[in-house]
C-alpha cells in the first residue's frame, strides 16, 4: 500500500500564519516582562532583566482591582442577561413555534449591522434625555453588551437546540427514527411531541 | 464577531433540516401551536436596545448641522467626510481580499493535514479566540512588535529592512490593514472550512477518472463550488473591518482618518458643538453601508449551503 502523502507544503503554510499569530503576543509578553528598553536589546541583554514585577504590581495596584472586578460583574451580568432572555426564546421557536424562527434569526442578526460605535451614538441619543441612568451607570452597559452577544449566542442555542429536539425523539427508538430521517432526507422532529405527517407522506413509509 | 456558529455544526441531523426552518417533513403544514407571547421579551428586548437607538440615530442625521440648513445625512458624505468613507472603504476591501486570500490557504492547509488527530480543533479553537481579539490588547500587542520601537521593527533593522524609513507606520494604512488581518485570517478559516469539507473527494475522484489534472479540478468544480462562500467571506470581512472601532482608536489615539474614529471625535461633545448630528450622521451611513453588505452576504450563504448537503 502506498504510504500518503506527507503533507509538507501545508505545514510550511501553517508554520508561516503561526509566526505571525504567535510573534505579536510574544513582544507583548516581552514587553511586560523584560525591563530593558527595545534601543539597548542586544546579544548580550537579550536574557538579562526578566522579571514578574511589573505583573505583580499591577494586580495588586488599588485601582487595578475595582476595575478587574467592574469587568467581571459586567461580563457576568452580561452572560445572565443572554441566557435568560435567549434559552426559552430559542426552544420555544425549535419546539412550538417554528415558523417564527426565521423572523428571530433575522432579528439575532441585527447586531451585524448596526456596529457598536452606531449603537452607543444611539442609545445616547434616544437615552440621554429621558433615562440618564442607564447611559451613565456602568450597569446601563449590559443590556449593550447583551445586544451585541445576541448573533453568537443565538448561533450556538440554536444549534444545540436543533440537536436536543432530534436527539430527545432518537433516544427511544433510534433505530426507528434514523431510518425515517434516511429515508426521506428530512427530519420530523420540529415539534415535540412529534406529529406524525400525513399517510400520504414518504417519510412513513419505509 | 465571528459567523462561525453558522457554519460550525457539526451535529448529524442538522443537515436534513431545511434551512428556511419550517417543519420539513413533506406534505406537513407548519405547526403554529404555539403563540408568539413567550418571544415577546426578545423582540421587545431587541426593541428597546436596538431599535429604538437606530430610530433616534436615523431621526437625529436627517436634521441639519446648526449653522447650515442641509440635512446632516447629505453633509456626512461631502468633503472630508467623502475622503473618510472611501478611506474606511479601503481598508476594509484591502483587509478583506486578503484575509480571504490568506485565510483560504490556511483553511486548505489546516484541513489536508490529519496527523496529529487534535490539529484541527486546536487550531478552530484559537481561530474562534483570534477571530473575537481586537480592540486595545490586538493594538497593544502590535504597536509593541511593529511600533517604532517595536522589536520586530528593531530586528528588521538590524537586519537592514529599515521599516520606518520606507514610510511605513503602524497608524497607516497598511499598518492598520495588517493589525486588521489578525482577526480578519481567523474568521476567514472558520467560515470557509465547511465549505472546504463540503468539497467530497468522490468528486476529485471522478475528475482524475474522467482525464482531469488538479488544475482543471479546480477550474472546473473547486472554484465554482467555493465561490459563494468566498465571496460571501469578503463580504463578512468588510463588514467586519468596517465596524471596527476599538483596534482604530487604539493605534492612532482617536486621530485616524477611519470613519468610526471620526464619529467619536464629532461626539464627544466638548470640543466641537453643534456639529453632533454629523456625527449620527456618519453613524447612519455606516449602517446603511453594512446593511447592504451583510444583505449579499446572507444572499450568498444561502447558496453556498445548497452544496453542503
Amino acid at each position: 500500500m502506498r504510504k500518503p502523502r506527507v503533507p509538507f507544503w501545508e505545514w510550511c503554510v501553517v508554520a508561516a500564519c503561526a509566526v505571525f499569530f504567535v510573534v505579536p503576543m510574544l513582544t507583548m509578553a516581552r514587553f511586560a516582562l523584560q525591563r530593558v528598553p527595545v534601543v539597548l536589546l542586544g546579544r548580550d541583554t537579550i536574557f538579562s532583566r526578566w522579571t514578574l514585577k511589573g505583573v505583580v504590581s499591577t494586580l495588586t495596584d488599588e485601582k487595578f482591582r475595582p476595575a478587574m472586578l467592574l469587568s467581571l460583574r459586567l461580563g457576568i451580568l452580561t452572560v445572565i442577561l443572554v441566557l435568560l432572555l435567549m434559552v426559552p426564546t430559542v426552544l420555544w421557536v425549535h419546539i412550538s413555534t417554528p415558523r417564527w424562527r426565521a423572523a428571530v434569526e433575522i432579528m439575532s442578526m441585527l447586531p451585524y449591522v448596526v456596529p457598536p460605535i452606531a449603537l452607543v451614538v444611539g442609545v445616547s441619543g434616544a437615552f440621554r434625555d429621558s433615562f440618564p441612568w442607564l447611559v451613565a451607570s456602568n450597569n446601563g452597559l449590559v443590556p449593550l453588551y447583551a445586544v451585541l452577544c445576541l448573533p453568537f449566542a443565538f448561533r450556538s442555542l440554536d444549534a444545540g437546540a436543533s440537536h436536543w429536539t432530534c436527539a430527545r425523539l432518537s433516544m427511544p427508538d433510534a433505530t426507528s427514527v434514523r431510518a425515517r430521517v434516511v429515508s426521506s432526507g428530512r427530519c420530523c422532529c420540529r415539534t415535540w411531541p412529534c406529529r406524525s405527517p400525513r399517510p400520504g407522506s414518504s417519510a412513513l413509509r419505509w | 464577531m465571528s459567523e462561525f456558529e453558522f457554519f460550525g455544526s457539526s451535529y448529524p441531523l442538522q443537515e436534513e433540516l431545511n434551512p428556511g426552518g419550517s417543519l420539513t417533513t413533506p406534505g406537513a403544514k407548519t405547526t403554529g401551536r404555539g403563540g408568539f407571547g413567550p418571544l415577546l421579551p426578545f423582540f421587545a428586548f431587541v426593541g428597546i436596545f436596538l431599535g429604538v437607538p437606530t430610530f433616534a440615530l436615523f431621526a437625529r442625521a436627517s436634521r441639519s448641522v446648526a449653522g447650515s440648513s442641509t440635512p446632516a445625512m447629505l453633509e456626512a458624505i461631502q468633503g472630508q467626510f467623502r475622503g473618510s468613507f472611501l478611506y474606511s472603504a479601503k481598508v476594509s476591501a484591502v483587509s478583506a481580499v486578503l484575509g480571504v486570500l490568506v485565510g483560504t490557504i490556511f483553511a486548505l492547509a489546516v484541513t489536508r493535514i490529519s496527523r496529529p488527530r487534535w490539529f484541527r480543533n486546536v487550531v478552530t479553537g484559537f481561530s474562534g479566540v483570534a477571530a473575537n481579539l481586537g480592540g486595545i490588547p490586538l493594538a497593544f500587542a502590535f504597536i509593541a512588535a511593529l511600533g517604532t520601537q517595536g522589536l520586530v521593527t528593531r530586528i528588521l533593522f538590524h537586519w537592514g529592512v529599515d521599516l520606518y524609513g520606507h514610510g511605513f507606520t503602524i497608524t497607516g494604512f497598511w499598518g492598520i490593514v495588517v493589525v486588521y488581518l489578525y482577526f480578519q485570517i481567523p474568521l476567514m478559516f472558520l467560515v470557509i472550512v465547511p465549505s472546504i469539507d463540503g468539497l467530497r473527494p468522490t468528486w476529485a475522484e471522478a475528475c482524475a477518472n474522467l482525464g482531469g489534472n488538479r488544475r482543471q479540478y479546480w477550474r472546473r468544480i473547486g472554484i465554482p463550488l467555493l465561490a459563494p462562500g468566498l465571496m460571501g467571506g469578503g463580504l463578512l470581512l468588510f463588514a467586519n473591518a468596517f465596524s471596527a472601532y476599538a483596534t482604530a482608536y487604539a493605534l492612532s489615539s482617536g486621530g485616524s482618518k477611519l470613519v468610526p474614529v471620526q464619529i467619536r471625535f464629532f461626539l464627544q461633545g466638548n470640543t466641537i458643538t453643534g456639529k453632533g448630528n454629523l456625527g449620527y450622521a456618519l453613524a447612519a451611513w455606516m449602517i446603511i453601508i453594512l446593511t447592504l453588505v451583510m444583505g449579499a452576504y446572507l444572499v450568498l450563504r444561502r447558496r453556498s449551503e445548497m452544496w453542503r448537503s
